[in-house]
């Protein structure tokens, strides 16, 4: 089986180079036969990935120790869908979903444009599968899930080696959030591959008008959106996971993931600049390039083990392989941006200095200011090496220092932004905007500062929070009451309709809201409070509001792990809450301990126990206990950012009419 | 076994990717001639306008515009979009399309006839739906009936 | 035999937290927890995580717990933030490793070459500001700002109007 999958991915390879050469032949001469085959072989790869995804699930589902992957990763008694996760556990494995969530998009771009854009999709096919080849590549040549181990004899023969049974899936990824989070997370970052192909399809071609820059939009918004959604349920699943009572640590593969978000959300505003204005071609250009190398880059963080990570594990040769690449790609991006300038010039002026385009260079300014800060911190410590000689390490504090005040100014920018109009705003309206949102922010945080705290950035962010929260309620009423004006409907149709005939707008506003509701989740973070104690069976403690008694020690056995538990019975202010039940567990086949936190989740605030083991007279429990405030917020602008991101992906009703409906090309082909 | 299953894959994937030069088939390289893509074009400009002008009466109507700039901007868009328009038209010349920019079904159809046989015959292709020709007043040159502009001078065309 | 010496794995485990018990337990006052909290923020654990010893979730880690008592344990020996700090980059040595240094701490120094990382951002916000500012001047109003006469409806196209209803934007 494992030969198999070795061969579909060779075969997978040379299809990929095949399709490209053949789609970049196949324009040149202008034959369509040829870019059907590419288009064909497109399909091929995508189908030969999947074999050899299949063989990887094949060979860990049924345990096949012969193999390096499934011995490093899993061991006979795990659960079945965790041997199915195991996929994405190590550096070979993860690199192959790369290559599948890239075959996968490949397939449906090559698909749904297979009668469109003639002169594009052949150089997007191409660049697409350039990738391609990049990462089957890697996986062939340098970091294979299909190795067999080998152990080797002292006259230097080997011959292949099981071992009785494998090193075990690491506990902390023995979770339900590792099933769903990285495929997202990649799901996002292979996606911007998509975007990044089309603009350099348009460099290619020289076609360089409306159509990619609107494809682009469209599926930058597709992987934004499995970005954040990958990069919350991450936060989530270190959250319920880890223990440590938080969900973001700035460990350089988180900060992997919020570069190219960073970046992919400064393309999605400054991109509409160039649909309505066609300004600002060459900067949206360089802002998808950099998010296509942040991702490649991102990538390479996590598996060369050039800076150190808990998630990351470094292995040879891999670190040549990304940064050659990631040098030609820039190499070959800025060259082609440079051929095209001419094509690339401004072709409008802005009308005024106080509209909305000039808001959104000062968003874009403030995002990447910010990318460029947490860039900066993840590789400063290899220049301060090579520069002074001495190693440093940058941690939280330092992210926190200089990002906590670009965020705030970024979120001030997603209130104050939608007040600005389009083309030309006057500042007397722009005045009147800012009344309302500003007298209620004042007032509220006048409230916040009596009754709240006096921590300053919690202070500013809460203000902030209101001031945003306040104008996009006021954008939704203002623009629902001029509905209810013009077109005699009820105030909640209106409302509806709104949304509805305006999606890009509204639902912009309504992921807006969102980070206001994820920034309020953030704020939370000034109050959190921890302690610890020991506690015995039948003894009581009381911690704040909340009064804990512990029911029970026990103890508990499976084939999978050990554990030891404690049943918690709390109760806040006087009334029961919840019976909560932290364990530590010890996992067999890879000996590694681990903790389950028990969580109690509310709107207010989370209870978050662990269960650290028990003391010397092993008659009591200790625990660790956190209240963390406001992070149920977190999970809830989560799932706003995803509504409102699907709003503004839903079709418009002159997008279908404007594209003249394509021909099926087997209808018209005719036996010569 | 193994080596069956693996040369069974390479010659499937080899059938399927070559299928089509082993057909021998026509396939064109572009679906759309001149006329369309350019029709398109405009089509999209006339929207892109469109966008334009609904974002100025939304931020007109929710009192983020001054009135001057709304009025001077809007008439701008106006003039833009019947300049568009007319180029439509002048296009369109004959061709059934609906009035939405909608390109029709029929419209679809013709297309694939006229290809077609472009492709057995190599005749040109001639674009025709209705016999009847009607010259511009201004230029002289034959229009469809049906079409609201000269296709040679933009002119306004009036049935006499 | 297996499982007995799992259970013992466990029961060793758990007694090595117990041992643990210190860190941030009750001993501390309000203050005295404030100043252990800070000074925690301040390190990097040594077990290999790189990450902020508060943020260490390694169960009973070999580098996290016994750091966290030693701070607890200056806490209450009325020592400085500065004088711990000092104690861990120079004295304190993990598994028998000579002290690393810097490398101990979480932020980079505000000297040297290390104040880069904290002022490039800044740098960079300020130079970029003025590039926005710039282009923004450079490329907006009109040089021509002729009135334009409005279309009276009666002239436009009645297509206008009615494509315009319909469409979304």
């Amino acid at each position: 089986m494992n030969e198999l999958g070795n061969y579909a991915l060779i075969l997978a390879m040379a299809l990929a180079a095949f399709a490209a050469l053949t789609a970049v032949i196949g324009v040149r001469q202008k034959r369509g036969d040829l870019i059907l085959v590419a288009q064909r072989s497109v399909y091929a790869v995508f189908a030969m990935v999947v074999v050899a995804s299949g063989c990887l699930i094949y060979l860990l589902v049924t345990s096949d120790m012969s193999l390096e992957y499934v011995a490093s990763y899993t061991n006979v008694d795990l659960p079945v869908f965790y041997k199915v996760t195991a996929f994405w556990a190590g550096q070979s494995g993860s690199l192959l979903l790369w290559s599948l969530v890239l075959a996968i998009y490949s397939f449906a771009v090559t698909f749904r444009y297979r009668h469109q854009h003639g002169e594009l999709m052949p150089y997007v096919i191409a660049t697409t599968m350039v990738t391609q080849i990049f990462f089957l590549a890697l996986n062939l040549f340098s970091s294979n899930p299909f190795d067999e181990l080998h152990s080797v004899h002292a006259d230097g023969t080997s011959h292949v080696f099981m071992p009785a049974d494998g090193r075990g899936l690491n506990p902390l990824l023995q979770h339900p959030a590792m099933i769903i989070h990285p495929p997202t997370l990649y799901m996002g970052y292979v996606g911007f591959v998509i975007p990044f192909a089309f603009a350099i399809g348009a460099l290619l071609s020289g076609k360089l008008d409306d159509h990619w820059i609107k494809i682009s939009r469209r599926w930058t918004l597709v992987a934004w959106l499995f970005q954040s959604a990958g990069i919350m349920l991450g936060g989530w699943w270190a959250y319920v996971e880890l223990g440590w009572g938080g969900y973001w640590a700035w460990d350089p593969v988180e900060n992997a993931s919020l570069m190219p978000w960073l970046t992919g959300t400064a393309f999605l505003h400054s991109v509409m600049i160039q649909e309505k204005r066609n300004m600002f071609k060459v900067w949206n250009v360089t802002l998808i390039v950099a998010t296509y190398l942040l991702c490649i880059f991102g990538t390479f963080l996590t598996r060369s083990g050039v800076v150190s990570s808990v998630h990351s594990f470094a292995q040879g040769s891999i670190g040549k392989f990304f940064m050659t690449y990631i040098v030609i790609a820039l190499c070959a991006s800025v060259y082609l941006v440079i051929h095209r300038w001419p094509m690339l010039k401004n072709e409008n002026r802005l009308d005024s200095a106080i509209s909305r385009e000039s808001s959104f260079l000062f968003n874009n300014l403030v995002l990447l200011i910010s990318c460029f800060a947490v860039l900066w911190g993840t590789i400063f410590p290899v220049l301060s090496e090579a520069f002074t000689g001495e190693k440093i390490v940058i941690g939280a504090p330092f992210f926190n220092k200089v990002n906590v005040p670009i965020g705030l100014f970024l979120l001030f920018l997603t209130g104050a932004g939608p007040l600005f109009a389009w083309r030309k705003t006057s500042l007397a309206s722009l005045k009147k905007a800012f009344l309302y949102p500003t007298i209620v922010a004042l007032a509220g945080g006048v409230l916040i500062f009596f009754f709240v705290t006096q921590h300053f950035y919690g202070l500013v962010s809460f203000i902030l929070t209101i001031f945003v929260g306040t104008v996009i309620v006021i954008e939704f009423i203002k623009g629902a009451q001029a509905r209810v004006k013009a077109n005699a409907e009820n105030f909640m149709t209106a409302l509806k309709n709104l949304t509805l005939k305006n999606k890009r707008r509204y639902g912009g506003y309504i992921v807006h809201f969102a980070m206001v509701i994820i920034f309020i989740g953030i704020t939370g973070t000034i109050f959190n409070y921890e302690t610890k104690f020991e506690i015995a069976q039948g003894q009581t403690t009381q911690v704040k509001d909340y009064t804990i008694v512990c029911e029970k020690i026990g103890f508990d056995d499976n084939a999978n792990y050990q554990s030891q538990y404690a049943v918690l019975n709390v109760s806040k202010s006087g009334r029961f809450l919840a019976s909560m039940k932290p364990e530590f567990r010890m996992y067999k086949a890879s000996e590694q301990p681990s903790t389950e936190v028990a969580l109690q989740k509310g709107l207010q605030e989370d209870l978050y126990i662990v269960f650290t083991g028990l003391d010397k007279t092993q008659q009591r429990a200790v625990i660790q206990l956190y209240i963390n405030p406001l992070v149920t917020w977190l999970w809830i602008g989560t799932i706003v950012l995803v509504a409102g991101t699907l709003i503004c992906l839903l079709p418009n009703a002159q997008d279908e009419r404007t594209e003249i409906k394509t021909v099926k090309k087997e209808t018209i082909a005719e036996k010569q | 076994m193994l080596t069956a299953i693996m040369i069974m894959l390479a010659l499937a994937a080899l059938i399927f990717v070559f299928k089509p030069l082993l057909d021998k088939t026509f396939v064109p390289f572009d679906l759309k001639d001149d006329r369309t893509k350019k029709l398109e074009a405009l089509i999209n400009h006339k929207n892109k306008i469109y966008a334009d002008i609904k974002d100025l009466d939304f931020e007109f109507g929710i009192g983020k515009m001054a009135e001057n700039d709304y009025r001077s901007l809007r008439g701008e868009c106006l003039k833009e979009v019947s300049n568009v328009m007319k180029q439509i038209d002048a296009l369109q010349d004959g061709v059934p399309v609906a009035g939405n920019g909608k390109i029709t079904d029929a419209y679809i159809e013709d297309l694939i006839r006229q290809k077609r046989h472009h492709a057995v015959s190599g005749e040109a292709v001639i674009i025709t739906s209705n016999d009847e020709m009607l010259a511009c007043s201004s230029c002289g040159h034959e229009n469809h009936v049906g079409a609201k502009f000269c296709s040679e001078c933009g002119a306004k065309l009036v049935k006499n | 035999m297996r499982t007995i010496s799992f259970v013992l794995l466990l029961i060793v485990a758990g007694s090595l937290a117990a041992q643990s018990e210190t860190a941030h337990s009750e001993k501390l006052s309000g203050k005295q927890a404030e100043l252990f909290k800070s000074v925690s923020d301040d390190l990097i654990c040594q077990c290999g995580c790189n990450l902020v010893l508060t943020q260490c979730g390694h169960v009973n880690c070999p580098s996290a717990v016994p750091m966290r008592e030693k701070i607890e344990e200056m806490v209450l020996a009325g020592k400085t933030k500065q004088e711990m700090l000092s104690y861990f980059m120079n004295e304190y040595s993990f598994r028998g490793k000579p002290p690393v240094g810097k490398a101990i701490l979480s932020q980079p120094d505000t000297k040297g070459f290390d104040l880069m990382a904290w002022l490039m951002p800044f740098v960079l916000f300020v130079v970029f500001l003025g590039v926005v500012v710039y282009v923004v001047k450079k490329i907006s109003g009109r040089t021509v700002e002729k009135p334009v006469a409005v279309e009276s409806p009666a002239e436009m196209d009645p297509r206008i109007e009615e494509e315009l209803k319909k469409f979304e934007s």
